[in-house]
Parts: C-alpha cells; sequence; structure tokens
C-alpha cells in the first residue's frame, strides 16, 4: 500500500478488449485498485478494441489520481483505435508519452497536427 | 442502447425520412410551390447524412451530401424546380433507400455494384451544382456544402452528465463534425471533473474547445450536434466576429477571460496576435455587430426545444412480435375468461357471477386497448402509391393525379402490410388500362389528366378501400366473348353485368390487346382475390363503359379478435361476427321456399342445418338471423340464440381451408370448438342461388 507518501512503485496494468461506458465502472475498479498499491501506473492498451468518451476520461481521472499521488500514469502501449481516439482529442500532450506507431497517422487532426506528429 | 439498436433506429428513420422526401417531392411535381416542401425534403436528406455520419457509413454520406448540396441551391432559390430535376431526386431518394436497404441487410461498407449505379445520378447531379461546390466535390470524399465564406469557427460543447447513459458518445459527434471541415485544433476541457475517487465513469464530466475551418454555415455545424441538442450546451463562434461579440464568448466560456482566449488560439480559431489585438482596448470601429449575437442565438433554442418537446406527441416504438404476442395472450385471457364465467353461471353463486361479469368488461377493455396498439392509419399505405401513379403515369406517357381520401382510417397493422401488393395491382391496372390516352380523353370530352381515386371508410365491421378511375369502363360484350372463347360461360346464358364483370377475376384471364410492361400479362386481378380473400376479404368490381371503373376490396378490421354472436344448430355451435348482424327474428315460414317476408320486404335465406348437414331434426321453434355484406341482406336460420360471445379467431388447419363459408374457429367457454361463419360468403352464396332461382322461376311456370 502506498496511500498517502509519494512512492515510486511502478506497476504495469493491461487493459484488453472494449474501455467502454459498458465496462466503465469495471475499469475504474481495476485501475483505481492498481493505484492503491502503487504510484507509477504503465498502461497496455494494446488490446484496447473500442474506446469512447468514457474510457478517454477514465484514462485522464486515473492520470490526475496517480499525479495527486505524486506519483504518474503513463501509456505503454496503445492499439490503433486507442491512438486514433487520442490522435482525434489531441490529447497526445496530455498524455506525453504516447507512442504513436510510423504509418499510423491519427485520423480526424489536421493536416498541422500530422505533420508534428510526423516530425 | 447498444448500437445495433442505435442502428436500427436510424434505419427505420431514414426509411421514414425518404419517404417524406419522396411524398414532399411528389407534391412538388403535382405544381405546389408551398416553400415548406423544399425544405421538407432538404431537411430529410440533411438528417439521413448526418445520421449516417454518425454510424461511420462514409458512402451514404457521400451520396446523400451531393444530392444535399443541389437542394442547398434549390432552398436558395439558386434554382428552380422542375419536372426533370424532381425525377432525378426521385431518383437519388430511390439510391438512397436502395444503400440503407443494403445497411439493413448488415453491410456497412460501400458496394461496387451500388457505386457503379449511383455514377449516372451523381453526374446529373454535378449538372445542378454550381462550379465552386462541384470542384470540391471531386476534390473530397465528403466535402461541406458550400454556403459561407471559409473561414475558422470556434465550437464549444460542454456535455452533461448524463449524455453517456443516455448511449451517446460524444467522440463520434466530433468525428463526425471532421467530415464538414478540417479541425483546427481540439482542446479537452476537465475543469468539471470531479476528484477522482468521487468522478462516476459512467457520467460525463469533459468538454470541448474545437476550432473548425470549413465553408459550411451555422445550421450545418448546429446540425451536426442535433443529437446531443438536450445533453449539451453548445456555443459557436462564427468567423469575423468583431471584438464585442468575442469578448462576450471569452467572458461566457470562463471566468477568466485570458485563459479561454488561450483555449481559443490552442484551437486554431485565433492567432496569438489577433488574440493581442482584442486584449488592448481600442475604441476603433468593431467589425461587423450583427454577428456578435449568434454565439447567443446558438445557446438559446437548448430552453426552446425543452418545452417543444413536451408538446410533442410521444411514442415508443416497439417490436411487433411482441406485440403479437400480447394480442395472443389477450386471446387466452378471454378464452380462460369464458371458462370461468360458464363455471359461475352453473354455481349459482351469485357473488361469484357479479365478479366475473366485472372482470369480463375489464377484459374487454383491454382486448380493445390491446388491439388499438396495433391498428394504424392507412394513410402512410396510400401515400406510397403517389409514387406509383406517378412513375406509372411518366412510363405510359399520360397525365394521371390520384386523389386519396380517409387517410385517418385505422386498421390493423397485420392488414395493412398484407394489403399493400394487392391496391399496388388495383392502382396499376387502373392507370394502364383504365385510363385512356391524352388524345382519346380529349376526343371523348374528359378533362386531359385522368383520375385515379383511393378511398378508405369503415363499414359494418370492415374497413373499404376503392380504387376508382374515370376511363375507360369494362367492356361487357368484350369480356364475355372472351369467357365464351374459354369455356367459361355457356353461350346463351344470361348474366348479370356483375357477374360478367367478376369474371375478370378469374385465373388467365385478361382482355387487354396490348401486353404491356405493367399489367395485361393476365397474372394478376386473379392473385389480386387470392391474396384478399386470404385476409378474409372480399373484392368486387363496378364499371359503366366510357366512364370509369372501381373497384372495392373491403377487409376485416382485424384478423384475431371480434365481438362474436353465437348460434345453435342441433348440436353444433357457430359464431357469427357481430358487427354483419342487424337483427335476429322468430322464424316463420312455409318448408320449401327461399325466402322470407321481413317486414315487408324479401328476404332470401339458407338453414345452416342444411347448408352444412349437421343433420336432426329442426328445432320447433327456429330464429332467424339477418346478416348483411355489402350492401345484401340474408337470412341465416338456426334453432336457437346463445347471445354474444368474445370470439378470438383461431385459424382452421390447412386440411379444411377449402371448406367455403368457414373463416376460422373458436374455443368456447366450456373448452368446445365453435366455426366462426364467413358471412360475406355466405351471403353471397344466399343472394346468388336466390337470384339464379329466380330466373328459374319463369321457365318452371312456361313448362309445368
Amino acid at each position: 500500500m502506498c496511500n498517502g507518501a509519494p512512492c515510486n512503485k511502478t506497476r504495469s496494468l493491461r487493459i484488453e478488449g472494449e474501455m467502454t461506458i459498458y465496462r466503465a465502472t469495471d475499469a475504474k475498479r481495476s485501475l483505481f485498485s492498481a493505484l492503491d498499491d502503487a504510484c507509477m501506473i504503465e498502461l497496455d492498451l494494446s488490446d484496447v478494441t473500442e474506446i469512447d468518451t468514457a474510457g478517454v476520461q477514465l484514462i485522464m481521472l486515473a492520470k490526475i489520481m496517480a499525479e495527486a499521488k505524486g506519483g504518474s500514469l503513463s501509456l505503454a502501449q496503445c492499439s490503433a483505435r486507442v491512438t486514433e481516439v487520442i490522435g482525434l482529442l489531441d490529447l497526445g500532450d496530455y498524455f506525453r508519452n504516447v507512442s504513436v506507431a510510423p504509418g499510423e497517422m491519427p485520423v480526424g487532426c489536421s493536416a498541422r497536427e500530422r505533420s508534428e506528429y510526423a516530425a | 442502447m447498444q448500437l445495433d439498436q442505435a442502428l436500427q433506429t436510424f434505419i427505420a428513420e431514414s426509411t421514414e425520412l425518404l419517404g417524406e422526401m419522396e411524398a414532399a417531392l411528389l407534391a412538388l411535381e403535382s405544381g405546389s410551390g408551398d416553400p415548406e416542401l423544399v425544405n421538407a425534403v432538404f431537411r430529410a436528406a440533411h438528417t439521413v447524412k448526418g445520421s449516417a455520419g454518425l454510424f461511420g457509413l462514409d458512402h451514404v454520406v457521400a451520396f446523400t451530401h451531393a444530392v444535399e448540396s443541389v437542394l442547398d441551391r434549390l432552398r436558395d432559390g439558386r434554382l428552380a424546380i422542375g419536372e426533370d430535376l424532381i425525377s432525378l431526386l426521385l431518383g437519388c431518394c430511390d439510391h438512397t433507400g436502395a444503400l440503407i436497404d443494403i445497411v439493413a441487410g448488415g453491410d456497412l461498407s460501400a458496394s461496387d455494384v451500388m457505386t457503379q449505379q449511383a455514377e449516372p445520378l451523381l453526374a446529373r447531379l454535378r449538372a445542378y451544382q454550381d462550379p465552386e461546390t462541384t470542384h470540391h466535390a471531386q476534390a473530397q470524399a465528403a466535402p461541406a456544402s458550400a454556403v459561407s465564406p471559409r473561414g475558422v469557427w470556434h465550437i464549444s460543447l460542454r456535455l452533461d452528465e448524463s449524455v453517456l447513459r443516455n448511449g451517446l458518445d460524444p467522440l463520434s459527434f466530433i468525428r463526425y463534425l471532421g467530415t464538414i471541415g478540417d479541425m483546427r485544433g481540439i482542446m479537452t476541457v476537465t475543469d468539471a471533473l470531479p476528484p477522482p475517487e468521487l468522478a462516476d465513469p459512467e457520467c460525463c464530466y469533459l468538454g470541448f474547445e474545437i476550432g473548425l475551418e470549413t465553408d459550411a454555415d451555422q445550421q450545418t455545424i448546429e446540425n451536426v450536434f442535433e443529437f446531443l441538442h438536450d445533453d449539451c450546451r453548445l456555443r459557436i463562434l462564427p468567423p469575423g466576429t468583431g471584438r464585442d461579440g468575442m469578448r462576450a464568448f471569452l467572458r461566457e466560456l470562463s471566468d477568466d477571460p485570458a485563459r479561454a482566449g488561450d483555449m481559443l488560439v490552442r484551437c486554431g480559431t485565433l492567432t496569438m496576435q489577433q488574440l493581442a489585438a482584442m486584449q488592448t482596448p481600442a475604441p476603433a470601429a468593431d467589425g461587423v455587430p450583427v454577428t456578435a449575437g449568434q454565439p447567443q442565438a446558438a445557446a438559446a433554442p437548448r430552453s426552446a426545444r425543452a418545452g417543444e418537446s413536451v408538446a410533442e406527441p410521444r411514442s415508443v416504438r416497439i417490436d411487433a412480435d411482441k406485440l403479437d404476442h400480447l394480442i395472443n395472450q389477450v386471446g387466452e385471457l378471454i378464452i380462460a375468461g369464458a371458462a370461468v364465467k360458464s363455471i359461475a353461471l352453473a354455481a349459482h353463486l351469485t357473488d361469484l357471477q357479479e365478479n366475473v361479469s366485472k372482470l369480463s368488461s375489464l377484459v374487454e377493455d383491454v382486448r380493445d386497448s390491446a388491439l388499438q396498439l396495433r391498428m394504424v392509419k392507412i394513410g402512410a399505405t396510400l401515400n406510397r402509391f403517389r409514387r406509383a401513379v406517378h412513375d406509372v403515369a411518366q412510363e405510359l406517357g399520360k397525365q394521371i393525379t390520384l386523389e386519396i381520401e380517409g387517410e385517418d382510417t385505422e386498421l390493423d397493422k397485420t392488414v395493412v402490410e398484407k394489403i399493400g401488393d394487392p391496391l399496388m395491382h388495383l392502382i396499376r391496372n387502373a392507370a394502364d388500362h383504365g385510363i385512356e390516352s391524352a388524345d382519346m380523353r380529349g376526343a371523348r370530352g374528359k378533362p386531359a389528366a385522368g383520375t385515379i381515386r383511393l378511398a378508405a371508410y369503415h363499414d359494418s365491421g370492415s374497413i373499404v378501400i376503392s380504387v376508382s378511375d374515370d376511363g375507360n369502363g369494362l367492356n361487357r360484350e368484350k369480356i364475355l366473348a372472351k369467357a365464351i372463347e374459354r369455356g367459361m360461360v355457356q353461350q346463351g346464358r344470361s348474366l348479370s353485368d356483375s357477374e360478367v364483370f367478376n369474371l375478370i377475376f378469374e385465373p388467365g384471364f385478361s382482355t387487354a390487346d396490348s401486353v404491356t410492361n405493367l399489367s395485361g400479362r393476365g397474372v394478376g386481378l386473379d392473385v389480386v382475390k387470392r391474396n384478399i380473400t386470404a385476409l378474409r376479404g372480399s373484392v368486387d368490381v363496378e364499371s359503366r363503359e366510357g366512364a370509369g371503373t372501381t373497384f372495392t376490396v373491403r377487409l376485416p378490421l382485424t384478423l384475431a379478435i371480434i365481438d362474436g354472436f353465437l348460434v345453435g344448430v342441433g348440436k353444433s355451435v357457430f359464431a357469427i361476427p357481430l358487427d354483419t348482424i342487424d337483427e335476429c327474428v322468430a322464424f316463420s315460414s312455409a318448408l320449401n321456399h327461399r325466402y322470407t317476408n321481413l317486414r315487408g320486404e324479401v328476404l332470401p335465406y339458407i338453414r345452416l342445418r342444411d347448408h352444412f348437414g349437421t343433420g336432426g331434426a329442426a328445432a320447433r321453434r327456429e330464429n332467424i338471423v339477418v346478416v348483411r355484406h355489402a350492401g345484401m341482406k340474408a337470412g341465416l336460420v338456426v334453432d336457437t340464440l346463445l347471445g354474444e360471445f368474445q370470439t378470438v379467431i383461431k385459424p382452421i388447419g390447412r386440411m379444411f381451408s377449402r371448406i367455403r363459408c368457414i373463416s376460422g374457429s373458436t374455443i368456447l367457454g366450456g373448452g368446445e370448438v365453435a366455426l366462426i361463419l364467413d358471412v360475406p360468403a355466405l351471403v353471397q352464396q344466399v343472394v346468388h342461388a336466390s337470384e339464379s332461382n329466380m330466373r328459374a322461376a319463369p321457365d318452371a311456370v312456361a313448362y309445368p
């Protein structure tokens, strides 16, 4: 447990399948229980097939929670779908170390952003 | 709400919208200059496009977009409506319908066949587009409609907490927004997020600030978020808004205008310089003040809409199967109720009888409400024929107007679904064979445009739909000659007009001299008759040569439960639909007559005992039930009158399907089966038998 005091325990958490409103409550439970015993969370979203607004919001909440505890949350790997949504909402900077696979330019962002991604 | 369900709703709504679009186009064609019609067509195309975008049906979006941009020009008065344009738009309407059908079939992607089919339509549409849009349409698959000058709009979206629970995903709207323009930047606003532990993951706390470079107008942008309207606060800042408008917008956006300004810069709506220029107080002439009001206008409709929705008719879509299930259950309830009633009567318990009768009146109410649920107005079905008449008229080069009466007449949904094809056939028949060419009409002194009338009304427990035309009329001699040639009628037999005319319902009978694409191949009217008979209905024809023909279709209002009247013949019990009964009187007549005297009126009758061969001796006191169908009266002689009974119609097995004069069976309180009499068939048989008897009678007198 690392409630309260900053710590540097890292845990990686893998989420599979849908990250949507239908599974938001479950996903929140597993994310927050991971945050109970570690402050540095690495999320592996490479097998997330679908993500909606609820899913994005949940990752944001977890990130805020982790940072409130002095830790951090990073996205280690993202599926194409997650990358697309993060690109669409221009949240790449927000989640900082999001990795965009080469050739998989996020759909829906402007030419300016695309060139930024390419750079 | 699942995506599948949403897609089903989309398909159902699109089909409805396309129907409305078609109706509006046809109304436009018939010369109505109502600008609201053009708007209706535009709205339909636009909504289909918008919803298709939500489901990522890009091929539907691309096609409807092309249609929409032509409609847009039409709406602005930059194009004049003409016959050619209307038939093109009807074609587009059909093609969109075909695309939706494919989606309904489960294939969400574009198919090459459909793309090829769309090509000639798109080519014709391009001729109506202005050069600028045409260029745009070719450059991009799903371009924006060109109305206002291109500029950067700012869209501020704050979502209500309930939006996700309502089955809406704001992401898909943002994704769709990307198809009407170029998203310069987007910012996710997290100000409203509660502390993470307290946040409900099913609530939405986010907002978005979006800079969108597009040449679409404000309406188009607002429409993107149409489905979100009740679940969000939407503010739109048009490009070129003046300093005051901009300031008001920033103040609305956030308590800290500087931060709001930053957001606009981040979204690419403003450049740093523009923001800086705005923040320095400069009394110089402002931008256009007219546009300053627009952001507020964009935010205002929300409350207005909330008020409107209360007044709107509220409806729920129900699976038809569920409804059928309910009606079956009500049917079983009635049968069970009848059983309880007969036991109560036998037990001589007054209390029980009282309560049972209270219960059965409630059950009757439930039955009526359940059946009422399945009642639909026939108008939608009848209006579909406008298109058919339009197409046939064009194909044949005739002028035909369709008049529809009694659109509000209600009947059972299952009947409505099945009546479409037979009616379509009758209408095509009227257009093809009934209405003469314009020249011939002129020669006969009729107006050049022929008229087909469709009328629906209720009449003694049935719905009557008549299809009449003011055309040729039937040629009695020709039909008779043909019938004799085919051996259907013996030479020299005298037939009444109606008997002759009804010959056209015989299989393989056609008097058409020329076979057209539409009808006249001898397949048809017999099928029409068979289909209508299968619905327990009947079809009749009346005609005056040179003046027109009227087909009258009679159908029962419902196929499930009716009020019946029970009669006994020997040991058998029969049910007669109560709506068809005029009266019951004690019977008195000499043995072998076919008529009786009903208050001075001649009433042909039939003894059910003889007709169904139930056997046994006639009771000492017999009764006669006077039934009526299609304006004819007949008497049915029975032993006893047993009273009213809720009759749940059960189909009789296929083995008995050839038995005439019986339309079904029902189960009585004691569990016995009673047959339901097919009154139309019986009446016809009685009247026919007595007519031929009348004709035969003079001979009998002459040669004793």
